[in-house]
């Protein structure tokens, strides 16, 4: 049986707009969201800007405080959690979009790695600086002494974004998000920094939320797919299954949208949806992508549809599976 | 025979620095037929941008070498004095969409001023005058003449996107140069102005430089593709050649590495960095990282034409010819 780390129940965040005097906007980012990650599985969050998926993953590490719902860390309800979290820090970590910006530009790659450790109670230098060691070899930083001394600006974009994870796995977590982890690297290294994080993601047996906005890149690099629109989930089951036969008319036009690399695409046009992603302030009656949707019908405008399996293990949240 | 919108031949733009001279676009060389689109694509710093800044002369002032033949429909545009050039080159022949210019609007000015503001500087024309030809361009975009009067602000990414777009096609240009033009956008709106694009091309007969990372992406519009590395395009031919059976093998590794969603292909990847472009090895400049290198590779390669249209710039071809 798979050990399942992390459960996300109808989790929901809000964030609260002052405007004017009394005037209160509420932005529903995360608007009831379940999920389950267990030992050893990627699960990829996509979606497009704002709708919400950061914010999820940041709300499952307690980052930003849920507005409803709970968040089951082992077993245990850390929904309102409220004392000290290092032992949760210790557990669950996360992997920043930006590599330029969430390194300490005036620190060593040594000071940024002891750092967790050191605030996070180690006390043993020669603990610290073996961890350092070992984690540089795993994300392939070798030799790892080369690195220890050098700062930020003198890595590429690739290299940062491997000190990123080294960071993130030295305090031996259980459940790591990963936020966008490659979109701000070459294409040409994409592949190869995924690939490695899948090698030490199975050999640690993580469970990893994976969020990205790049539909390609999560067939071969997670287990399980979530897509998210507009704070909602709308599609979930296995990678391979979805990619293959998507239910939703937003899974389905997110993958139209992606070219492959075909030099007769030239010569078509791509199908796409009409319109933008709606405001989470305000978003529509209903089902939340009706007014883009090339399939709506009668109930979409006004029953809000809930996420039901359709086929084993894939749950879809449309109307037209009823 | 269709003629060449655009001839480039052995083209520098070498920048000083402090810390010494920048080899950002090292002596390229393509065309462009009437019409048809160059799809330029490469690892973020192989000289993509600056490419396409040495096309329309934006020359930063520590320029240190600018050098080579840039024709444009026929007429050599980089001899032409920098004051001509504004005048009659720049946005009327040549236009450029910026790599986040939607970013760069201004706050201040309604978005049709905006647009039109070309008109009125460049051809001194009446404002209402301007305005219209600006709503008639706003209709090709898709976009209703209520646009005209929004501001940036009131605007999504998309929509932005389509007014710099705008921008660059209200005085008709020739040649219409696209840098990353979607890649802040998210990929359903991204569709839609991949869509605008080509009916755009289609239209007007429009010829593009298209600048992009994503080799995917460059296929949906492209009519020719070319590689760069370092400096230099390694490849460059016509997209069924260079796309479905790469000769270079930096060509063939970028090209591998692109995640396939409909096909069952694992991504390969390249090892390595690139080198810099300041005091870039004297050979190859890809043998480093090249799984094919042999001893000549410590000499420069030249152009080895394969077909036609088609060059590639490596030793592996160039033996026995």
């Amino acid at each position: 049986m798979v050990r399942t780390i992390m459960k996300l129940e109808n989790l929901r965040t809000y964030y609260i707009l002052r405007k004017g005097l009394f005037g209160r906007l509420v932005v529903k980012a995360v608007d009831g969201v379940t999920l389950e990650f267990k030992a050893g599985e990627i699960t990829a969050v996509v979606g497009e800007s704002g709708c919400g998926k950061t914010t999820l993953g940041r709300t499952s590490l307690k980052l930003i405080e849920p507005t409803d719902g709970k968040i089951i860390f082992e077993d245990k309800d850390i929904t309102h959690y409220k004392g000290d979290m290092k032992w949760f820090r210790k557990k669950a970590q996360i992997i920043f979009q930006d590599p330029f910006q969430s390194l300490n530009p005036y620190h060593s790659i040594y000071e940024i790695l002891s750092e967790p450790l050191v605030v996070l109670g180690e006390k043993d230098r020669s603990v610290i600086d073996e961890k350092i060691i070992s984690v540089l070899n795993e994300v392939k930083m070798t030799p790892p002494e080369e690195y220890l001394t050098k700062y930020p600006h003198m890595l590429s974009g690739g290299q940062r974004q491997r000190i990123c994870i080294a960071r993130a796995l030295l305090v031996d977590p259980i459940y790591l998000v990963a936020d966008e982890p490659v979109s701000m690297i070459d294409a040409s290294s994409r592949a190869e920094i995924l690939t490695m994080f899948r090698n030490i993601q199975k050999e640690r047996d993580l469970a990893v939320m994976y969020i990205t906005h790049d539909i390609a890149t999560t067939k071969y690099f997670s287990d399980l797919i979530a897509v998210m629109y507009a704070g909602k989930i709308v599609e979930y089951g296995p990678t391979k299954k979805v990619l293959k036969n998507p239910l939703h008319p937003y899974t389905q036009a997110l993958i139209d949208a992606v070219p492959d690399p075909d030099p007769n695409n030239r010569f078509r046009m791509r199908p796409v949806v009409p319109g933008e992603p709606p405001n989470p302030i305000n978003p529509p009656p209903g089902c939340r992508f009706h007014p883009r949707c090339p399939k709506r019908f009668d109930p979409c405008d006004k029953d809000e549809p809930v996420l039901m399996e359709v086929e084993n293990g894939h749950y879809v949240a449309c109307h037209l599976f009823k | 025979m269709v003629k060449n919108i655009l001839e480039v031949k052995d083209l520098y733009l070498y920048y000083k620095t402090y810390k010494g001279i920048v080899q950002a676009v090292d002596g390229i060389s393509f065309n462009i037929p009437e019409g048809q689109t160059l799809g330029i694509v490469g690892e973020s710093g192989c000289g993509k941008s600056s490419t396409a800044n040495t096309i329309i002369r934006l020359l930063p002032k520590n320029t240190y070498k600018y050098e080579g033949s840039i024709k444009l429909d026929g007429e050599e545009i980089t001899t032409i004095p920098m004051d001509e050039f504004r005048r009659t080159i720049r946005w009327r022949k040549v236009a450029m969409v910026f790599q986040g210019a939607m970013n760069s609007l201004n706050p201040v000015l309604k978005v049709g001023f905006q647009v039109a503001e070309p008109l009125i500087v460049h051809l001194g024309m009446d404002k209402n005058e301007a305005l219209d030809r600006a709503k008639q361009v706003f209709e090709k975009i898709g976009l209703t003449p209520a646009f005209l009067d929004r501001y940036p602000h009131e605007l999504s990414g998309g929509m932005r996107q389509r007014i710099v777009i705008a921008m660059a096609m209200i005085m008709n240009p020739q040649l219409l140069i696209l840098d990353e033009p979607t890649s802040a956008l998210d990929v359903s709106i991204q569709a839609q102005i991949m869509n605008l694009l080509k009916s755009l091309k289609k239209e007007y007969n429009l010829s593009m430089i298209f600048i992009t990372h994503d080799i995917a992406l460059a296929s949906d519009i492209s009519d020719l593709l070319a590689v760069m590395y370092a400096g230099e395009i390694v490849e460059y031919g016509p997209i069924e050649e260079v796309l479905l059976n790469p000769q270079h093998p930096y060509a063939q590794k970028l090209i591998a590495s692109i995640p396939r969603l409909r096909e069952d292909k694992e991504p390969e990847f390249l090892p390595g960095n690139p080198p810099g472009l300041i005091n870039p090895p004297k050979g190859c400049r890809f043998a480093s990282r090249c799984p094919y290198r042999f001893e000549k590779c410590s000499e420069a390669p030249g152009l080895v034409w394969i077909n036609g249209n088609h060059y590639v710039k490596c030793h592996l071809y160039s033996e026995g010819k």
